[in-house]
């Protein structure tokens, strides 16, 4: 494992697009490439692509490093990426590629064209946010938007609010997306969406508070080629492994207002303890905690109010930046 | 005053995105402070080359772009394809346009591969950025 650091002075790199230009490299052997972002925003578009010999073992995988990243809701005072496209504004275009813990909004304040974009077998989104502040009515102007050139894209611990579909899997056939604890909703159109007969595994989604339908199998209501376990919804749907008429409203997360939202949950949410305990894949959520007892739907797992402090503190200046406190990425509610 | 960064090497991995010589990776105010990694120049396994632009700054270079070709300096170029239920834009290249290196005088090829900078006015190097699908100068 190689790790590289993007920061505005005593890095590697200074910039996000820099990291990626200068390791496009043969990763054979390689191992994970690692670039850690630090007090760095995007202001440009970004893609991964061109390395070559990537796998399961050997791939890029760009994050952000604990003190610089988002604690679950949108942050400007963390590492983001902010950019007003017409297109979408993250690409995974290289197989097995990652991301984690980016934070990204498109700021077209007419059109914007989508957020992230995973074109590769086997990307990976993890613990990231995806928003726009006007999306477009066309094509893939998407949260999370997955081209069919590959198969296997998995999104994780994700968030994606205010877009065109939140999810778009634009696949006509066998595709293997995996779409694990995401919470989808406020889309302008449809929550997920798919084309017909696209495969889908969803377990622990929610979505909600969509336009359009908060599931849509290419103008089906509901789906027959997903699988779905414990999912969610507002819509009055009826599917297997789905439960609906959960409102995307402040009785189940913290703040459902557009531009503010934050889908922590509190007191009493639907999603709490009804999720599947899927530790043999992952384990944290969009926190960065470690998920423990039994699973909640959606990247938050909530800690009761006077629950177990199991924070990480650590001293002050450790890593140089602040003054010591929580270990950022542990919320304790 | 603004940075042009430039890719000074190809991407042979033969995918549609690889970086190719020339194609710019950013566009930074003069203020910027590079890494030791970043300033290595190509002669010494470099991977960019920096070309100042002394009198237009990077809002300007980026305004320019946008009123002349209508997009921006760090987009993917994409083609659209309508195989799918949605029309499905293709990524074909990773970036719009590029710097004709070749053309460059060999005086400046030679100084940007040794030092990995140059400094010019944007009259001087706008005439060799050149719009890949078009295959216009600006």
């Amino acid at each position: 494992m190689a790790t590289t650091t993007i920061k505005s002075a005593g890095g590697d790199y200074t910039t996000w697009a820099l990291w990626e230009a200068d390791t496009d490299n043969d990763l054979t052997g390689a191992g994970e490439v690692i670039g850690e972002i630090y007090d760095v925003n995007a202001t440009a578009g970004f893609t991964m692509a061109g390395a070559t010999n990537s796998d399961a073992t050997n791939f890029r995988h760009l994050t952000v490093n604990s003190a610089h990243r988002h604690a679950g809701v949108w942050d400007t005072g963390k590492a983001n990426m902010q950019v007003s496209l017409t297109n979408l504004i993250f690409l995974l275009s290289e197989p097995f590629a990652r991301a984690s813990y980016i934070q990204a909004k498109n700021t077209d304040a007419t059109a914007g064209g989508g957020v992230f974009r995973l074109d590769a077998n086997s990307t990976q989104l993890a613990q990231c946010i995806g928003w726009q502040t006007a999306p477009d009515t066309g094509t893939s102007a998407s949260g999370a938007y997955l081209n069919s050139a590959g198969t296997g894209q998995i999104l994780r611990n994700c968030v994606f609010y205010s877009n065109r579909h939140g999810v778009h899997s634009n696949h006509n056939s066998a595709s293997s997306i995996i779409i694990d604890n995401c919470v989808i909703a406020g889309s302008t159109s449809h929550g997920i969406f798919t084309n017909l007969n696209a495969a889908l595994t969803i377990r622990n989604v929610y979505s909600g508070g969509n336009t359009g339908d908060d599931y849509n199998e290419g103008s089906d209501v509901g789906w027959s080629t997903w699988t779905a376990t414990t999912c969610m919804c507002a819509d009055s749907i009826t599917e297997t492994g789905l439960t609906s008429g959960v409102a995307f409203d402040t009785s189940n997360f913290t703040n459902v207002t557009a531009g503010s939202v934050d889908i922590h949950l509190v007191t009493g949410s639907a999603l709490i303890d009804a999720g599947t305990d899927l530790s043999g894949t992952f384990t944290i959520d969009i926190n960065g905690a470690t998920r423990s007892g039994t699973w909640d739907v959606g990247p938050d797992e909530f800690v009761a109010a006077g629950g177990a402090d199991n924070r990480i503190f650590w001293p002050a200046n450790l890593d140089g930046v602040g003054s010591g406190g929580p270990f950022p990425g542990h919320r304790v509610q | 005053m603004a940075i042009l960064v430039f890719r000074a090497t190809n991407n042979t991995s033969g995918t549609p995105l690889a970086w190719k010589r020339g194609m710019p990776v950013e566009v930074v105010p003069n203020n910027h402070v590079f890494s030791p990694r970043e300033l290595l120049p190509p002669a010494q396994g470099g991977s960019f080359v920096r070309v100042t632009v002394s009198d237009v700054t990077v809002q300007q270079v980026r305004d320019f772009l946008r009123t002349r070709w209508s997009f921006e300096l760090e987009e993917v170029d994409y083609d659209q394809s309508v195989v799918t239920v949605e029309p499905e834009l293709i990524p074909i290249r990773r970036r719009k346009l590029h710097l004709r290196v070749d053309d460059l005088p060999v005086s400046v090829r030679n100084q940007l591969r040794t030092t990995g900078a140059f400094t010019t006015t944007w009259p001087n190097i706008r005439t060799f950025l050149q719009n890949l699908r078009t295959l216009e100068n600006f």
